[in-house]
């Protein structure tokens, strides 16, 4: 009884009314996204159909045979998706395609757009806040899963070469922020949660580092504030940019881990403009989040804090902010390196990694229900102050050297290929 | 200078906002516990701090007072004890901002003007109006 009663979250029916109204936003978004999918597909199929019937009448009168089998697998390929929608060829469905294709309108954005809607125009009763802020820490188990999406060349090409980037994007930020502060005399407090916070990943460090470097409230709340303002602002403008600009999948994955300030708006950014920016974006995202405590012991030898009185050496600092969960998402990756067949893979119909794989979006449906839902402008209304200026130096900064990076990498180098 | 007149004792509302807290649920957020403490010890040091800067001008104002510390939303805290506690006057202080200020303004003061039933004294710095 004991063993169960452990297992039960303490105050669980507190967070459980916010937690069931992410479930449900989740469960109507991803509905609606299923069908404008199907409609959208629908209107391709449609406008497709008799120009494939041509050309393989056209291929079977020449005798090509090849063409002719991959046309007509084509054509039931379209067939098919015209019949899921009920639809007949000559029909169309031009919102579906400017909707989803056009307008990137997909699950992530309506989970966001309708979250910061719903909270900010309708306002969450109390008694759903407490529940839609655990919603958020949801996207953890889905990021474990997607462990089953990497073997370990992945790793070591695009999570090496992303950690290498990564730690020169941290700590280069970091050292320019945490330096400028200094030499402008902001407050220790201040400037070392805004060179964590603009550095490593946004609010999750400035938690991490605020109790190490003694940040003041109010400091806090500006810096908080601050983070959330840019890491909003870059996740509706990076998806669009990064289209207009043209850059690739596994460029855009790399170039929202390296710039957008704050995490849960970079993974919905990344999710948002495709799965290969998201399984490079998640990868590199994962060797960031493993550097959250060396940038506190950087803030203590930075401003000299060893010997304040407080628990700052370095293994005790490593052991407190090392972000545990990712172990999990490690272990993954192995056992899908291991190509055991037991456990299948994420395309294997039927096998434990199929089956982890196909769950993985909820997890985050339900964790970008819980970010959309606590997006609040009132929060970013705190942003201002000194922090406001180094914030948005620090965003332009890194959102214009990132691309650079980006471009200059090249499309292969940060793909993840997934062992295909 | 009139609660001195009237020999009334002076109230300070302290109210201790919890609004960091809900932070900790960040994603990645990692010593969580480390961060909560240190929100708990930085309201307590700035009540402290506001009772004794409080303290030090009754105290030159010969005036009786002292300070309730009050946990909780501020608007709705000063509002209930405001309306459920036994006082005469109701005394706040208000910044007049203009548009882009005010757009960013809670507007506290303003909030609890229009709910509260006791007579109220706003006051509004020098340069303010």
């Amino acid at each position: 009884m004991s063993i169960i009663r452990s297992l039960i979250v303490p105050g669980w029916t507190r967070i459980l009314p916010g937690v069931l109204l992410c479930v449900v936003f989740a469960f109507v978004v991803m509905n609606i996204d299923h069908m404008l999918h199907r409609y959208y597909k629908a209107d391709v199929a449609s406008t497709k159909i008799p120009d494939l019937k041509r050309r393989l009448a056209l291929a079977t009168a020449a005798g090509k045979t090849k063409a002719a089998v991959k046309l007509s697998k084509s054509l039931r390929k379209h067939q098919k998706a015209l019949k899921k929608a009920g639809g007949k060829v000559g029909q169309s469905w031009n919102w579906a395609t400017f909707l989803y294709q056009k307008a990137q309108f997909k699950y992530v954005a309506m989970l966001l757009i309708g979250g910061i809607l719903i909270r900010n125009i309708f306002g969450i009763p109390e008694i759903f806040k407490p529940g839609v802020a655990v919603g958020r820490p949801l996207i953890k188990p889905g990021i474990i899963i997607l462990g089953v999406h990497y073997i370990w060349s992945d790793v070591l090409r695009v999570g090496g070469t992303g950690i290498l980037l990564a730690a020169v994007f941290i700590f280069g930020t970091a050292t320019a922020v945490m330096w400028l502060c200094r030499r402008s005399g902001v407050p220790d407090g201040l400037g070392g949660i805004m060179g964590a916070g603009t550095g490593v990943c946004g609010v999750s460090a400035i938690i991490a580092t605020s109790p190490v470097v003694g940040a003041k409230p109010r400091d806090m709340a500006y810096a908080i504030g601050t983070i959330l303002l840019f890491g909003t602002a870059m996740l509706f403008v990076m998806p669009y940019l990064g289209q207009a600009l043209g850059i690739s999948q596994s460029q855009f994955g790399t170039w929202a881990a390296l710039a957008i300030l704050n995490t849960a708006q970079l993974i919905a950014a990344a999710e948002w403009y495709g799965d290969e920016a998201r399984n490079t974006a998640v990868l590199i995202n994962a060797a960031r989040i493993m550097l959250i405590p060396l940038i506190v012991v950087f803030a203590v030898w930075f401003y000299g804090l060893k010997g304040k009185g407080q628990d700052i050496g370095f293994w005790s600092t490593m052991a407190k902010k090392f972000p545990v969960f990712i172990l999990g998402f490690f272990v993954l990756i192995l056992l899908n390196s291991l190509h055991l067949d037991a456990l299948g893979g994420p395309k294997t119909a039927g096998t434990p990694f199929w089956a982890m794989n196909a769950v993985y979006k909820w997890f985050f449906a339900i964790g970008f229900a819980g970010i959309g839902l606590s997006i609040s402008i009132d929060d970013m209304k705190k942003a201002g102050g000194v922090a406001f200026l180094i914030g948005s130096g620090a965003a332009m900064t890194k959102m214009i050297l990132g691309l650079i990076a980006v471009l200059i990498i090249g499309r292969e180098l940060m793909r993840v290929t997934g062992g295909q | 200078m009139l609660a001195a007149q009237l020999d009334s004792e002076i109230v300070g509302l302290h109210v201790r906002d919890p609004y960091l807290k809900q932070f900790q649920t960040e994603i990645y957020a990692q010593g969580r516990l480390e961060y909560l403490d240190h929100v708990d010890q930085c309201l307590a040091s700035d009540a402290e701090e506001a009772t004794s800067a409080f303290g030090i001008l009754a105290t030159g104002a010969n005036v009786r007072w002292r300070v309730k510390t009050l946990d909780g939303e501020p608007i709705e805290q000063i509002t209930r004890e405001a309306e459920t506690g036994d006082y005469a006057l109701l005394i706040l202080g208000r910044r007049p901002r203009k548009g882009f200020a005010a757009w960013r303004s809670r507007d506290l003061p303003g909030k609890i003007l229009a709910a509260v039933s006791v007579p109220p004294i706003m006051l509004v710095p020098a340069d303010g109006i």
